[in-house]
Formats: C-alpha cells, sequence, structure tokens
C-alpha cells in the first residue's frame, strides 16, 4: 500500500532493524539447549559461560511462568517441545506431568547422594532429578508491634490477628498452593475447610501472586500485613538486599512445614537429549549447588553444600511434615478453596 | 444498494492484507487452542460445555464483567470528556506535553500501578495520612469494587480524551455559536449539537475503553478480591491449571461471544450516529482569550485530569526516588544499572530498546493493518459492514492467555515453528494495537464529507489514488491519533508478551515483571516503571510532532 | 468537445444522495446538450437534479437508460475515466490542499507533466481571477472565491463534458449577481459543453444557450433559452418560468365577436385575435370550462384605475418595492379579504406609485398573453404583429 509512505518511514527504518535483529537471532549455532524455566531461576553468569563453553552450546533461557504455567506449557507441546529440559517442576505439579508423559528419564550422575525423601517427593522416578528445596512459612514482620505470635495455625483465625495475615491464591501462586497444602496436611480433610473459611471471616488478605502479597500487603513494605505467607529464605533475602546484620523479618517455624523441591527432567521429544541431560549434572555440580542460595534464595539439594555466611537466616528448626497428592486432588483442593475464598 | 461508487471498490482486496493477517494470526491459534480445549478427546466434550452452563458461579462472572464494564466506562467518559474539552478547546503552555503524559497510564504494568495507588490512597497512603490528621477514618480499598473502578478510570481515561479531543478540536464551531445565537445556554450547547457531532468518537471512545474493562486481566488479579473476577481472570486461573483447559475454553468462547455481540451493537450504533461535520484546523483559543469564567473553568477541570492522573505516577517516581528515611537517592537506578553477574540481569538499556523496536515496528503494522481494515469496513454496506467491523475488533476479546497458549501450540513445527522467536511477540503486539488504529480511523472517516472521495473520482483520481491523496491526508490524524495508542499499547503490553517473552528480547514491561518477581526488586521495579513512564511520554510527545508536521496545512 | 446525450435514463431511489430522504424516481429521461453549449437544467428543490448530474458523472449507476457523450457509451466507465467535471453544490473543496493545490490536483491525477501544470495552474487562476490567492488554505478564501476555485479545480484537466450543481447556490445575492455574468463569460471562453442546475431561474437565464426544465424526476420542456421561455408547454412550466396568471374563468362571448375571460372579483380581459379561435372551441369542446391568461414577468405594467390604459384587470396595491429609481409593485387580486392571487407589476409612471390599499389596474401588450386550456397545455404564443 504505497499511501502509507508518509506515515510509516520512521517506523519501516525500525522495523527493519528489529527483524533483521530476530534473524540474526534465530539458530545460526551449531547447537543450542533450550531450557523451560519458571520466573524465579536465576544463577550466575559466569558459571553458564563456563557449561557453554565446555560443551560448545547456547543456552537459551525460556522463562514461563509459575510451576503450574511451566507445566502446562509443557504438556501443551508434549512430544514437540520448545526446550530439551524443563527446571521447576515441584512436589505438587509432577503428577500431571508425569502423566502427560512430558519427560524421558535420566540418570544423574549424582543421583545416589540426593536424600531419598527428596527423590520420593517428586515420584521417586528417573524422570525427575530433585535440584533445590524450599519451605514456605508465615513471615513476621518485627518492627510491625504484634504483642504475640500465633503458636498454632488455627490461631491465624483468631480475633486477636484479625486482618493481620495476606496469602496468595493457590490458583495462581505457588507458595499460595503450598501453604493450602500446609493446611491440608496440618489440619486434615474437613479441618481446613473450616480454618479458611474462619480466615476469611477474620479478614484474612488474598493476592494472586507472592510479588503482591510481600510487596504492597506486607507491613515491612509499606502495607497493611504484618504475617505473610512467604517462604522462609526470605529474612536471610531481606539481610542479603538491605546489607544488614539481623534479619528486621523472621518465619514463625511453629508448626512442621511441607518441603517444596524443585526438580528438572529431560523433555520427550527433545532435540538435543544428552545435553539435556549434562546440564542436569551440571545442576547438581557443587559450583551451581552453592550458588543456589544467593541467586535463587533456595536451598540446595546435595546435602552438605558450602552456603554463604547470610544464608544462617534462613536455617529452619522445623520439622517436616509430610504430603503426597494426586492432580485430582490438588486439584479439588484449590476448587473448594476457591469456593471458599472467591464465591 | 444500487452499483455505483459507494459499494463494494474492491472490499476485498482493500481488506485481504488485514483478513489473512487475522486468520493466521488469531482465528487459526485461537480455534487450535479451543478445540483442544473443548475436544481434548477429538470429539467436542458437551459435559464441560454442560457442566460450565450449569454453574451459577460463571453466570455471575459474566454479570459482573459486565456491569463494572459498564460502570468503568460511564466513569472514564465523565472523567474524559471534561479533559477532552479542555485539550480540544484550550491553548495552554504545555498542551502537547500534557497530552503525551495523559497517555502515560495506560501502558503501566498493573502491578506498578497498584503499588502507586496504595502509595495514595491505601492505608498507610498519603489520603489516608490526610485523613487521619482531620480525624477521620483511613481508606482501604484494597479488594473492593471501587480500588477496580478507580484503576480503570486512571487506565482508560486516557483513550476518551486523546481520541475525543482530536475530533474536537477540528469540529466546526460555526453550529455551537449558532445554537447560541438561537438562546441555547452552554450546557444546552455542549448537550444538543457538540455532543451529536462527537458522537463517533465518544463511541469509539466509549467501545474500547468497555473492551478493555470487560477483559480487564491486571487490575482485577491486583486490585480485586473475593467476588471480584472478571471472565478473562476467570479464565486465566482455570487455564494457567491445565486440567480446566474445557472450562477455560468455554468461558473464553463464552467471552468472545459477548465481546463480539458488545461489538456488534456498538457498530451498528455508530452507522447510525455517524455525523458529518465540517472538518476545520485547530479550534483552540490561547488561555488568553477565554473569559474569566470559561478559564477557571478549565483551569478546575485540568487540575482535577491532572491530580487524579498525575498524584499516582508522582507517587511511583517518588517511590523509585526514595530509599528509607534519607530522602531522594538514585539508587534504585543504580542497581538496575549494575550488572550482577547473573543470568536474571536485564539491561535497562536493552529493555528500552527492545520494547521501542517492538512498539515501532507493531505500529507500522498496526497501521497497515487498521487502514486497510477501516476502508474494507467503511465500503461493506448493511449488516455485512456491521459483522465485519465487530469480527476485526476479535484481538481485544481473545483472552492473553489463550492466545499465548495458541501460539505456542499452533507456530510449533517445521518452518513456522516460531517458539522463542522475536516474531510472535511482534504480531501479539501488532494484534492488541491495531485495533486502536482501526477505530480512531474509522471515526474520522466516518465524518469525512464523501464528496471530497467523488470529488477526488471525477477529477480522474481511481479509488486507490482517491484514498492515497484526499482519504488518507484527511484521515491522517485519526491514524496518528491510533498510532499513539498502538504504540503506547504495545510498550504497555504484557499478557500475550509474559507467554512468549525470551530474557534475550525482554521489554520493559517484562523487566518490571521480572523485578517484582525476585527478592528486593520493588525498588528496581519502580525506576524501571519510571524509565517505562519516561519512555512512553517521550514516545506519545515525538509522534504528536511527527502529526504536525506531516499534515500541518490541516 | 463533446455533446452530451442522456437516453431514456431511469433511476430509483432510497434517498437521495445529498442526504434528502424519501422514496424517488427519476422517470425516462432523453435530452442532448449540443457540442460546445451551455445547458440549464431548472428545476424546483428535489426534483432529482442532482441526481441526474450523479449519474452523468458515474458516482451513481442508473436502473435502465444511456448516457453518452460524443456519441459513446460511458456507462461502462468509472468516474475517473468520463472525462466529467463536476462542480458540487457544496464545493467539496479539499480541506488539506491550498487553492492552487486543488486546482493542481486533477492535473497530477491525469499525470501531467510538472512544468504544464504549473502552467496550467496559473492560468486557470488567472482566468478565475485569483491571482495570489493559491497559496490560501480554503477556509482563508472568501464565497465567491472557493465557488471559482472549486470552478478551476473542475476544469483545469479539461473535462469534456463541466457539470455544475447549483453552482451558486450558496452565495449572497449581490454575489450571485456578480458573478453570472462572470460565470456567462468564462464557460464562454472555455468553450466546454456544460450542464449547470438550478433552482434558480436567474442562473439559467443569464448563463445558459439552452434551457431544460424538470419536475418530479421529468423532463418538462427542453430547447434553445429564448424559445423556451417565450413558450413554456404547459403550465407548470409556464409558472417555473415566472408567467403570472392574469385571469382564469370561463370564456364569454362579447359584441363584435369578441371573447373575454371572467374572473370574478378579478376582472375580464380580452382574448388576443389570434387565440380567439382556440379559446372559442375548448369553451364550445368542454362545455363550461376554466381558461386562462398567463403574461411573462417583466410584461404587466401598473397603470391608474380609469386611465383607459389597462387590460381589464384590477389589484389592491399591497407592497411598493422600489427597484432603483423605479418600482415594482405587488398587487392582490380577488376579493379584498380573500385574495385570489398576487402579481407583480412595474411601475413605469413618474412619481411614486400609489400607497398600499389603493387599486391599480394592469396593462400588458396583447402579444405577451398565452392562453392555458382545461388540459394545462399552453395553446399558442402570438406571434408579434398579429395582435390588434
Amino acid at each position: 500500500m504505497s499511501g502509507f509512505h508518509r506515515l510509516v518511514p520512521v517506523f519501516a527504518v525500525v522495523a527493519g532493524l528489529l527483524l533483521l535483529g530476530a534473524a540474526a537471532c534465530g539458530d545460526d549455532e551449531p547447537r543450542s539447549l533450550a531450557v523451560l524455566t519458571h520466573d524465579s531461576f536465576d544463577m550466575e553468569e559466569e558459571l553458564l559461560a563456563r557449561f557453554e563453553e565446555e560443551h560448545d552450546v547456547t543456552v537459551t533461557l525460556i522463562e514461563g511462568g509459575d510451576a503450574n504455567e511451566i507445566v502446562a506449557r509443557a504438556i501443551l507441546n508434549a512430544g514437540n517441545p520448545e526446550a530439551d529440559l524443563l527446571f521447576g517442576v515441584d512436589n505438587f505439579s509432577y503428577h500431571r506431568a508425569l502423566e502427560a508423559g512430558v519427560f524421558e528419564p535420566y540418570e544423574a550422575r549424582r543421583r545416589g547422594e540426593l536424600p531419598a525423601e527428596f527423590l520420593e517427593a517428586v515420584g521417586g522416578t528417573l524422570e525427575l532429578t530433585p535440584i533445590d528445596y524450599g519451605f514456605v512459612d508465615i513471615n513476621v514482620d518485627l518492627e510491625a508491634g504484634l504483642a504475640e505470635l500465633p503458636s498454632r495455625l488455627e490461631d491465624l483465625a483468631d480475633p486477636r490477628w484479625r486482618g493481620a495475615l495476606v496469602v496468595q491464591d493457590p490458583a495462581t501462586s505457588s507458595p499460595g498452593l503450598q501453604f493450602l497444602a500446609l493446611t491440608v496436611a496440618l489440619l486434615g480433610e474437613g479441618g481446613w475447610q473450616e480454618f479458611w473459611a474462619a480466615l476469611r471471616a477474620n479478614g484474612v488478605r488474598v493476592t494472586d501472586g507472592w510479588t503482591a502479597a510481600y510487596y504492597t500487603e506486607f507491613t515491612r513494605n509499606g502495607g497493611e500485613s504484618p504475617l505473610v505467607v512467604s517462604y522462609t529464605s526470605s529474612p536471610a533475602a531481606e539481610v542479603f538486599f538491605g546489607e544488614l546484620d539481623e534479619p528486621p523479618t523472621r518465619t514463625l517455624a511453629a508448626w512442621p512445614l511441607l518441603r517444596q523441591v524443585e526438580a528438572a527432567g529431560v523433555l520427550a521429544g527433545a532435540a538435543e537429549p544428552e545435553l539435556a541431560g549434562a546440564f542436569i549434572d551440571f545442576m547438581l555440580s557443587d559450583a551451581f549447588q552453592a550458588q543456589i542460595p544467593g541467586t535463587m534464595f533456595v536451598y540446595p539439594a546435595i546435602p552438605g553444600t558450602s552456603t554463604p555466611d547470610w544464608w544462617r537466616w534462613a536455617e529452619v528448626g522445623a520439622e517436616s511434615a509430610a504430603l503426597d497428592a494426586s492432580a485430582e486432588e490438588i486439584d479439588r483442593w484449590v476448587r473448594e478453596w476457591t469456593e471458599i475464598m472467591r464465591r | 444498494m444500487k452499483p455505483g461508487l459507494r459499494a463494494g471498490d474492491g472490499v476485498w482486496r482493500v481488506g485481504l492484507p488485514a483478513a489473512l493477517a487475522l486468520a493466521v494470526l488469531i482465528a487459526w491459534p485461537l480455534a487450535a487452542v479451543l478445540w483442544r480445549g473443548v475436544a481434548p478427546d477429538g470429539a467436542p466434550s458437551w459435559e464441560a460445555v454442560l457442566a460450565v452452563a450449569g454453574d451459577r458461579f460463571y453466570w455471575e462472572r459474566l454479570g459482573f464483567t459486565t456491569a463494572q464494564a459498564l460502570v468503568s466506562t460511564v466513569l472514564a467518559l465523565a472523567v474524559g470528556l471534561p479533559g477532552a474539552a479542555l485539550f480540544a478547546l484550550v491553548r495552554f503552555p504545555g498542551r502537547g506535553l500534557a497530552l503525551a503524559l495523559v497517555t502515560v497510564p495506560f501502558v503501566l504494568p498493573t502491578l506498578v500501578v497498584a503499588v502507586a495507588f496504595l502509595q495514595l490512597a491505601g492505608p498507610q497512603g498519603w489520603l489516608s495520612d490526610g485523613l487521619a490528621l482531620v480525624g477521620l477514618p483511613r481508606l482501604d480499598p484494597r479488594g473492593t469494587l471501587w480500588a477496580i473502578l478507580a484503576a480503570h478510570v486512571f487506565f482508560n481515561v486516557a483513550i476518551v480524551v486523546r481520541l475525543v479531543s482530536g475530533v474536537w478540536a477540528n469540529l466546526d464551531p460555526r453550529p455551537e455559536e449558532a445554537a447560541r445565537l438561537l438562546g441555547a445556554g452552554s450546557l444546552a450547547v455542549v448537550r444538543h449539537v457538540t455532543l451529536p457531532a462527537l458522537g463517533p468518537a465518544v463511541a469509539a471512545a466509549a467501545a474500547l475503553v468497555f473492551l478493555f474493562t470487560f477483559t480487564s486481566f491486571g487490575v482485577v488479579l491486583v486490585l480485586g478480591g473475593p467476588g471480584l473476577d472478571t471472565l478473562e481472570v476467570t479464565i486465566f486461573r482455570l487455564a494457567v491449571r491445565l486440567v480446566e483447559l474445557p472450562e477455560a475454553a468455554i468461558l473464553s468462547l463464552l467471552q468472545i461471544g459477548a465481546t463480539l455481540g458488545a461489538l456488534g451493537a456498538y457498530a451498528w450504533l455508530q452507522r447510525r450516529i455517524a455525523a458529518h461535520r465540517t472538518q476545520r484546523p485547530d479550534r483552540a483559543l490561547p488561555l488568553a482569550a477565554l473569559s474569566w469564567r470559561a478559564r477557571s473553568l478549565a483551569a478546575g477541570g485540568g487540575l482535577l485530569l491532572a491530580l487524579y492522573l498525575g498524584a499516582p505516577l508522582a507517587a511511583l517516581a517518588w517511590g523509585s526516588l526514595s530509599v528509607g528515611v534519607d530522602g531522594p537517592s538514585l539508587v534504585h537506578f543504580e542497581r538496575l544499572f549494575a550488572e550482577t553477574g547473573r543470568v536474571s540481569f536485564i539491561a535497562p538499556g536493552d529493555a528500552v530498546r527492545w520494547s521501542l523496536s517492538f512498539a515501532a515496528a507493531a505500529t507500522a503494522l498496526a497501521v497497515v493493518l487498521g487502514v486497510t481494515a477501516a476502508a474494507a469496513v467503511a465500503r461493506t454496506p448493511g449488516r455485512r459492514g456491521v459483522l465485519l467491523d465487530a469480527l476485526l475488533m476479535l484481538p481485544l476479546a481473545v483472552p492473553a492467555v489463550v492466545l499465548g497458549f495458541g501460539y505456542l501450540t499452533t507456530f510449533d513445527r517445521g518452518w513456522y515453528d516460531l517458539r522463542g522467536s522475536a516474531w510472535l511477540v511482534l504480531f501479539a503486539h501488532t494484534l492488541v494495537a491495531y485495533p486502536f488504529v482501526l477505530r480512531a480511523t474509522l471515526a474520522v472517516r466516518r465524518s469525512l464529507d464523501p464528496r471530497l472521495r467523488e470529488a477526488a473520482r471525477l477529477l480522474g483520481a481511481g479509488p486507490a489514488r482517491a484514498w492515497r491523496y484526499v482519504e488518507l491526508p484527511l484521515m491522517a490524524r485519526g491514524v496518528l491519533a491510533g498510532s499513539v495508542f498502538a504504540f503506547a499499547i504495545s510498550l504497555g503490553e504484557f499478557g500475550a508478551t509474559s507467554v512468549l517473552r525470551r530474557r534475550e528480547f525482554a521489554t520493559l514491561p517484562i523487566a518490571v515483571f521480572d523485578a517484582l518477581g525476585r527478592p528486593g526488586g520493588l525498588g528496581r521495579a519502580l525506576a524501571l516503571s519510571t524509565i517505562l513512564m519516561l519512555v512512553t511520554a517521550a514516545s506519545a510527545l515525538l509522534i504528536s510532532r511527527l502529526r504536525y508536521r506531516e499534515i500541518g496545512e490541516f | 468537445m463533446t455533446s452530451l446525450a442522456v437516453r431514456a435514463l431511469e433511476r430509483s431511489y432510497e434517498t437521495g444522495a445529498a442526504g434528502s430522504g424519501g422514496a424517488f424516481a427519476l422517470g425516462s429521461l432523453d435530452f442532448e446538450v449540443g457540442d460546445g453549449r451551455v445547458a440549464a437544467l431548472l428545476g424546483p428543490s428535489g426534483c432529482g437534479k442532482t441526481t441526474l448530474l450523479r449519474l452523468i458523472a458515474g458516482l451513481d449507476a442508473p436502473d435502465r437508460g444511456d448516457i453518452r457523450l460524443g456519441g459513446e457509451s460511458v456507462l461502462a466507465l468509472p468516474p475517473h475515466r468520463r472525462g466529467v467535471g463536476l462542480v458540487f453544490q457544496e464545493l467539496a473543496l479539499f480541506p488539506h490542499l491550498d487553492a492552487a493545490t486543488n486546482v493542481d490536483f486533477g492535473l497530477r491525477m491525469a499525470r501531467w507533466p510538472e512544468g504544464r501544470r504549473r502552467e496550467r495552474v496559473g492560468e486557470l487562476l488567472g482566468l478565475f481571477e485569483l491571482d495570489g490567492l493559491g497559496r490560501r488554505r480554503i477556509d482563508e478564501l472568501s464565497g465567491g472565491e472557493r465557488q471559482r476555485v472549486a470552478l478551476a479545480r473542475a476544469v483545469a484537466p479539461e473535462p469534456s463534458v463541466l457539470l455544475l450543481d447549483e453552482p451558486l447556490g450558496s452565495l449572497d445575492e449581490g454575489l450571485k449577481e456578480q458573478l453570472r455574468p462572470k460565470l456567462r463569460e468564462m464557460l464562454g471562453r472555455l468553450g466546454t459543453t456544460s450542464l449547470l442546475v438550478s433552482h434558480d431561474l436567474r442562473d439559467a437565464v443569464e448563463v445558459a444557450d439552452d434551457l431544460l426544465v424538470m419536475g418530479a424526476g421529468k423532463l418538462l420542456q427542453a430547447g434553445p433559452l429564448p424559445s423556451v421561455l417565450a413558450g413554456p408547454a404547459t403550465l407548470r412550466v409556464a409558472e417555473m418560468l415566472g408567467y403570472a396568471t392574469l385571469v382564469a374563468g370561463p370564456p364569454r362571448a362579447a359584441a363584435d365577436g369578441a371573447l373575454v375571460i371572467v374572473e370574478d372579483g378579478v376582472g375580464a380581459v380580452d382574448v388576443p385575435g389570434n387565440l380567439r379561435g382556440e379559446a372559442a372551441a375548448a369553451g364550445s369542446r368542454e362545455g363550461r370550462v376554466t381558461l386562462r391568461l398567463l403574461a411573462p414577468p417583466a410584461s404587466l405594467i401598473g397603470v391608474p384605475v380609469g386611465s383607459g390604459l389597462g387590460c381589464g384587470v384590477v389589484g389592491e396595491v399591497r407592497r411598493v418595492l422600489p427597484e432603483g429609481p423605479l418600482f415594482r409593485v405587488e398587487l392582490a387580486l380577488g376579493d379584498r379579504s380573500a385574495p385570489a392571487r398576487s402579481v407583480r407589476v412595474r411601475w413605469e409612471g413618474g412619481g411614486r406609485p400609489p400607497p398600499p390599499g389603493e387599486s391599480l389596474g394592469i396593462a400588458v401588450r396583447p402579444e405577451a398573453l398565452r392562453l392555458v386550456g382545461p388540459a394545462g397545455a399552453v395553446a399558442a404564443a402570438a406571434a408579434a404583429g398579429d395582435a390588434g
């Protein structure tokens, strides 16, 4: 349409440049490895460069949302994956992925060093290799001046803590789902539903994700709620980013916690399955494991990995709760939770 | 319709690029993912359909979605129309800059706006502090309909102001003068003379605001609460938990159907109210030429708009500059640019560059698509034209997450395996951007005197050249108004981009989102948002400059 | 140069193109405008004139019939290939272009070489007395200037036929007076076959060579301007041409074989000699019939009652309208309380005409009278020198 020439030239030039750029971004390299991972994935650049050099490969990271979303994407493209490797599937999202058969078995070299309970948490199958783990618990703002702290989960429904807690929607948030699962594990069928109904009556705040909860609702960041569902590593992160000597928050750790294990797997139909396996081994290497706390703020899966000094604020003394649930069951929790909280 | 000039001067030839683009970029991926959802085993699952149809919850969501969109639209018009009058009728110092700034809220990531809103009107916000000073209770709009409505107006008022003031500024003022001589008071003049003439522009703006608030996602997700989910959010919740893709697909169809219905009604309405009014050069008067009363009215309206739009932006900018109690500092910006040595590092410069590149390319494509689509719609008579018009707005009706998933499952093999390609992002941006060009162009085109085209034809111009030398220059204002929005939409696009993103071509909103998702990232997110704000304002300003140079004679 | 012929043209309509609503039909139209002639199409508003122009220009398509330029049918040609120029009633000047660029538009479309274009635009701006206004924006021009820009733009690419839709319609009376002779002169100089459409007789009289009279989608009469003006074929055409009814009533035989037409309260007028046979025949054929005597607009002269100069019709002065040094007087005919109609007459006597309320007689040269029979056809024109 020649008539556009008066309006378009400025745009057209830039468009051309962009398209050239996009073409240049195409796969000219002989080999490339794509990793589908969650949004919180991070690592040291230098370390990645070393892997790329060693294997003569370019690594592309595809950040596809939270654990649920990346599993959804993997299933959507099952058999014809957009990546070679998926990292970030956890002990709640793995069922569906396994059912859909999106992974290929791979036995990592250091698999034997991983604690059995980590392996069990993601099905105990060769298709998944645990890389790190974390806990979700109530974080409390120590500067908010709370007179007393809840000692049992049920206390949160007590008027003393009316409107004090902010949680995440388990349908859209991974820590939200972890916390819901924790209530299921600790309170049992029937009990957890009552608990949440009471929480709602007690003015609990619900956000769609961790970010909104922690950064807009938590009193530490100018919000209204002194209690927030967050990671047990959050106090350590406060120390790290605030360059503080001591954390201004702490986790309650007043009850057993549910371990969230994050795992990696080679995607079935991957273009570079060997390289994908090599990357899993790389993720279990000492170098990678040691930088996990500082980059992703979770705990390295290989026992005895050396961690930075500030990471001691992330150590939790609480015992572990156990819970394994099928995809259908998790769906049912979320549905029922949605019934209770959103209708 | 008899054969002749008005019906079908090669509708299909004109509309072909748009039709093709839409078929490949929307219809195919959408059909693929919806079919997969509705018919997971190859045949449609009526069970799921019945389950959705029988669930009162979903009907309530549809009702709520519609109601809040209607109220948001009315409110946005109420706030935006006086603003549009101000920009159209008063030539005040800094008008261009102010108009560019009005566009800014439109593109800001919702989460950032939510933070800004809370900083302003939250329980610990400035407003609450003020109320507390005089002994009134603090505000807590969180999780209320009010928060959603206020944010919707904040986001969308730019649509009303820009689209309407663009047309208003060029209305022939004589009918108003005549009405005044006939004894009509100021309000009566506005009601009986000005508003009818502005009809197409107001309707276009209202339709877009309705559409945007009907499919509202971020605002509702962040500021909403129990019972306040829109359909789009409900679909998102269902879709990301894959097992409920059938429900998500059915609800998507429901949303698309409802939106198309609304669009059809609007398209039909717009054909009815298309008002021809002579176009005149900019009628705005300098401030000094206004009466004292008009001057104070304009000042009052301007101040209100400036406060409503400016205060959250100011709160945001202030937030990016403040660290603790030590007063303003640039520490967030320094952190933003400081190499972290992590793979998560997104160089702000790169994000700006990618944002601008996508926006420029998407705008160019959107202009081509939008203008040809407008020509096709204008040349298709009767009910078919209405239908075409509604169909062409489809991209705004499709839930972003569904479109993103559609892309991932459609462009997935062989030479068209575009997963991970910047092309998909560009396509997605173009799709959400071009309806603005279409609407703005149609609004101007419908107010064009058809005789101008006929005059061109009689002077020897074929349909194409009549369009190029007469219609297009006369529509330039509309095309450019649409382009500003297309550019801004692309700059702020997040929904589809988030599914298609790659770190290698992360845009500013993606960078903001990324920063927010990481521990310690709020300050960086605010700093990035401030940069996004500045980039948007600068682009809007630049495009409006372009507009005056291009059609300076007008 | 080319002739324009319209053959058996028909067009039914839902709404007028210019926005006047309602169902409408253009009857079977036949006429021709000779090479280089200027024809005026006269008709009341909404009679289908604009529609006809749109059909000729190709902006609308007819249901039936043919349109020929220079003998060739142009029906199959789109508007931009017909070589027809149109000056829109609303002018439709391009608001985004200045005056010169408006004029240049058709030349640009016809891909004239740059130099010739500049030359032609300059020449036209000169011809239409727009020198120095070329760079003006359209809204900076006066009504008359815009009118001329529109005309210059339409003729610039040398159309074989020029159509003008109410070319003076939007101008004020004084400007029209000035522009009519200019328009005539310009069209004459161009020598382009032209069809001008107007509802105002004066436009036609002062500008055209030929006159076409149209009413309700039908062509009522066509011919060279003087012959149509002097010989309207029907009462309707006569009225459109401004003819006034002097008396309307039954014929009565008078002494010495004369025939008078009598209208109660208005008067009685002698039927001129050469129309007597016709009138008597109508009277005897139809029994009691109504006949009318009409006179063209400028032929009625006011004379004092009882001066012996009157034709037998007396009216009451209603208004006296100064017209330069002379006067025109509006007379009410018929019963004082319920006048049948009014006519305007010239006052040629010295001094002022009688004031309103007084009676005044009407004088008319017998050869100016036209007789209209019961069927509405105008019987005959009195040949000059035949009257007694």
